[in-house]
């Protein structure tokens, strides 16, 4: 796991480290005191080079490796090494899209840090929000801020799933409302499950 | 994918308890030994096995402070040296584990027996040694119907020692009792047999720190705990090993321990003014502790075959379960073999002259690899002793003194090493029959 020179890095390995994992850390000789607390190996990066600390680790060992640094390129060239010597798992955070594409072409799993910001903002701000989760075959869920230009805006759940063949539940405040005849308002949360196809209908 | 991982619930005196039976044993065995061997040297003998004994603790504790899991010296010479040199190391430890089995149960009964005397029941020593067998056989049982190592027993019997040994016999005996002073006390004219045996005894008489490095998988700290375990297991064992000598040569007389070496600490606690009532607790916890080693031994002899046997360096029999008690059971059953051979001829002198030979050249490696890590500088410890142009003053040391040690050992003690050089031969062709048939390349 490379490290991201901030708090993630202790939030992820205290993660870790209470599921089970054994932790391999390459930080730095000053942050290398942050992570005495924590069962992990601290390997500390000084004239060698990343590849150089990398290849000192036993990487047929290793089960998952993980690249959360704010460098996408190094992120990404590190773990185009870890995958070229057979690791089988391997994540990495990027900012950029360009990089995702890249990371992706090589079996590398990559989580968007913009994308997480962004959801965040999402919900902070009530902004308009759809996202489509497939879950099986044709089948998906949908997750939707209701605004005041949606399709459900208005209309009784039992109308909404009669249309649209899909099953729908509203969130609203700590509530979850299943009733067919309660309405769709402004600011609640839909949540659907049906065909991938008639929940882009719906959220369009 | 499922995963299976120890929980981390040691706390610093968890881990020291888990091995306070394997380090204290250690010396309960050998001091009677020592002195037999180096009659009025005996305390400045001590003193160096002291010192060797701090060497190696300070050394397991800067390294076991880069090491967050399981594995001990086995992960620490790998890392450092390689796979070959850290299947050495453990392969040979896991004969003194297979040794401690032997003279744990026979020590364990031939201090039951050194007590009952005091009450006026004699215990003849063929009893004593077939008791022994029924001792290693019951632990055989156990460890293979799958005990666990329970921290809480451990931590139980640790106190029991630290109150009956450590208090009542070693700070009593030295405030009410200690009336000769060092180095001879009352041994002045007690000339040594063979001061080098001595020594070489000495240096062998505080094994078992390594089990410490074992439990860091399960330490909730494992860079910082695991060095402060070993820092109390050699300060405890410090106070216990010079303690124990000094009551010894002022208080027992030096014919009683030669004619009866393996039983010292019991003759201590009789010498007390208050001795009549301490020789039963003294017994009976002495007992317990060399028992606790053998099934110690037990279950780190088998756990290490079976290490090895998953790092593909060994024949995969050796990491087979038993289908019922999900146990390594041939392990644990070539750990029987081992020691029942030790304890067939009955005689304590063999299981002395072969133990912790092994030991010392694994912790000659240990030391070796701190000053490959440190040197290295890639590998963050919690514990970083000062350095010389690069070079670990603690590893240097270590060097020093366990060289010293396996060289006193094997020179002055040499008659029964072919036991040892068998146990090597035999693993280095285990190791090359695995690396014919196993995929995974030995570096």
């Amino acid at each position: 796991m490379l490290d991201s020179g901030d708090d993630l890095t202790k939030l992820v390995v205290e993660v870790l480290a209470d599921n089970g994992y054994i932790i391999h850390l390459i930080s730095n000789e000053y942050r290398g005191k942050e992570f005495i607390k924590y069962p992990v190996y601290i390997h500390t990066i000084k004239s060698e080079s990343y590849e150089k600390l990398i290849e000192g680790i036993c990487l047929e060992d290793v089960e998952t490796a993980l690249f959360i640094s704010p460098n996408d390129s190094l992120n990404v060239s590190l773990a185009k090494l870890c995958r070229s010597r057979g690791v089988p798992r391997v994540i990495v955070t990027l900012r950029n899209q360009a990089a995702e594409e890249e990371a992706t072409e090589y079996g590398i799993t990559a989580v968007s840090t913009s994308r997480c910001v962004l959801g965040r903002l999402y919900r902070v701000l009530n902004l308009k929000y759809t996202k489509i989760t497939p879950l099986r075959g044709d089948f998906g869920l949908l997750e939707m801020f209701v605004t005041a230009d949606s399709k459900p805006l208005g209309r009784g759940l039992a109308e909404i799933e009669e249309s649209y063949g899909v099953k729908v539940a509203l969130m609203r405040d700590d509530e979850i409302i299943t009733s067919p005849d309660a309405v769709a308002q402004e600011g609640d949360y839909l949540i659907a499950m049906g065909a991938i196809g008639a929940l882009r209908d719906l959220s369009s | 994918m499922s995963r299976d991982w120890l929980r981390r619930r040691l706390n610093v005196f968890d881990i020291y308890s888990l091995v306070h039976a394997d380090s204290q044993s250690t010396f309960y065995f050998i001091l009677g030994v020592v002195a037999a061997e180096a009659g009025r040297y005996t305390f400045l003998v001590v003193l160096y096995g002291t010192a060797l004994m701090v060497a190696i603790a300070l050394a397991y504790g800067e390294m076991g402070s880069r090491f967050p899991e399981t594995g001990g010296s086995y992960l620490y010479v790998k890392t450092a040296l390689g796979r070959t040199f850290g299947f050495f190391s453990a392969w040979l430890l896991a004969l003194d584990q297979a040794i401690m089995v032997a003279y744990g149960s026979l020590d364990g009964v031939l201090y039951l027996a050194n007590m009952l005397s005091y009450y006026g029941v004699d215990v003849p020593y063929l009893v004593a040694r077939a008791l022994s067998f029924l001792v290693a056989l019951g632990l055989f049982a156990i460890t293979l119907v799958g005990i666990k190592e329970s921290a809480r027993a451990a931590t139980a019997i640790a106190l029991l020692d630290i109150a009956v040994v450590g208090v009542l016999t070693v700070l009593l005996g030295l405030a009410a009792s200690l009336r000769t002073p060092p180095p001879y006390f009352s041994w002045g004219n007690v000339p040594p047999s063979d001061v080098w045996a001595g020594l070489s005894y000495a240096s062998r008489g505080y094994t078992g720190m390594d089990a410490i490095g074992q439990l860091a998988g399960e330490a909730e700290m494992p860079l910082v705990q695991v060095p402060r375990a070993a820092a109390l297991a050699a300060g405890l064992g410090a106070l216990y090993g010079v303690g124990l000598t000094a009551l010894l040569m002022n208080s027992v007389a030096y014919p009683a321990v030669a004619s009866n070496p393996a039983t010292a600490v019991v003759q201590i606690a009789a010498s007390m003014p208050y001795g009549r009532w301490l020789v039963l607790p003294a017994g009976v916890v002495t007992a317990v502790v060399q028992i606790m080693a053998a099934l110690a031994g037990f279950v780190a002899f088998s756990r290490l075959l079976y290490k090895l046997a998953e790092e593909q360096l060994l024949p995969a029999v050796f990491s087979k379960v038993h289908r019922r008690f999900r146990t390594p059971h041939v392990s644990l059953v070539l750990s029987a073999a081992v020691a029942s051979a030790l304890l067939v001829p009955g005689e304590i002198y063999l299981i002395v002259d072969v133990y912790a030979i092994s030991s010392l050249i694994n912790y000659l490696l240990v030391s070796i690899s701190l000053l490959v890590v440190v040197r290295r500088g890639d590998l963050y410890g919690a514990v970083r002793s000062p350095t010389v142009k690069g070079i670990s003053l603690v590893g240097a040391v270590g060097v020093i003194t366990t060289l010293a040690g396996v060289l006193l050992s094997t020179l002055v003690r040499y008659g029964e090493l072919w036991i040892i050089g068998l146990w090597a031969l035999a693993g280095a062709l285990l190791l090359l029959r695995s690396r014919k048939k196993g995929v995974r390349p030995v570096k």
